[in-house]
């Protein structure tokens, strides 16, 4: 009963990533993508990792998802008439990845061997306090760095997003784009 | 068990991947990204369960931040793309090289 409901939640979670790839405007992979990040943390859930399944919701499909909806909205009309990749890159780009997961899969650990003892082994539950002590006695360093990683993205994106324009090579066509951009504008 | 979930981590890294290589628009890209990502964490926990250890768990957690941090680093690359060039494909980006 356990792995029937975990096979239709795996085939609903690849199903809502391929959307993402597969579907033709951006707003609507944004939501497939939404959909797939909620899916993966009831797969957490299951797998006994209610924190990260709390974090998955709240940082993924609360933080990141929020910040890519808002700038799809914010420059909405430039993401129509996008020109896709040509049937020769589609075709190369899902032998590639057609590839690479036959590859990967090889790797995977399949069938009765000593590592695969999961299924006798009690599904077991890591609290906040298992993760919040590995964190701050072993991996306290990590911690820390992550923060000064956090601050200086943040002072990063505010530096980046002054308004100044980049100088354009001559000839590029690209100057006379602006001009006109600029002239729409007015 | 393990197995299922790390095959479901791998399709999940494989379909970023595809996207990567496939899509033109660069929002998708940064998404299929957020896909490969989640594919790694989800083996990371399944590796996690199966050693009976939080180190897994811990290292989800600081992925979090970083995937936090390097959409916010995408989406500002994005927008100066997209004030510069008036493009949102990943083919705007060959002009950088001046």
């Amino acid at each position: 009963m356990g792995s029937l409901v975990f096979y239709i939640l795996a085939f609903l979670t690849v199903l809502s990533a391929g959307a993402v790839v597969c579907l033709p405007k951006v707003i609507h992979s944004a939501i497939a993508l939404i959909i797939c990040f909620c899916l993966l943390a009831i797969h957490y859930l299951f797998l006994g990792s209610e924190f990260i399944a709390a974090l998955q919701i709240l940082i993924y499909a609360g933080a990141i998802m929020v910040l890519l909806v808002v700038s799809i909205v914010l420059m909405g009309s430039a993401f129509e008439n996008q020109q896709e990749a040509g049937l020769l890159a589609k075709v190369i780009g899902v032998i590639l990845a057609s590839a690479l997961l036959f590859v990967l899969s090889l790797a995977v650990p399949v069938g009765k061997g000593q590592f695969l003892n999961f299924e006798e082994q009690a599904t077991i539950l890591f609290s906040v306090v298992d993760i919040g002590q590995a964190l701050f006695e072993k991996y306290f360093l990590a911690f820390e760095l992550v923060g000064v990683l956090l601050l200086l993205v943040t002072v990063g994106a505010v530096m980046l997003l002054q308004e100044k324009k980049l100088p354009l090579p001559e000839g590029s066509g690209l100057r006379a784009k602006r001009q006109e951009h600029a002239k729409e504008a007015k | 068990m393990i197995s299922s979930y790390l095959l479901l981590a791998v399709s999940l890294f494989a379909i970023g991947v595809l996207g990567v290589l496939v899509r033109r628009n660069v929002l998708v890209v940064l998404m299929c990204l957020e896909l490969m990502l989640n594919g790694v964490n989800l083996a990371a926990v399944a590796f996690s369960q199966q050693l009976q250890n939080a180190d897994g768990q811990v290292l989800v957690m600081v992925s979090f931040a970083i995937a936090a941090a390097e959409v916010t680093v995408g989406l500002v690359i994005i927008v100066l793309l997209y004030k510069n060039f008036y493009a949102t494909a990943t083919d705007a980006a060959q002009n950088l090289n001046g």
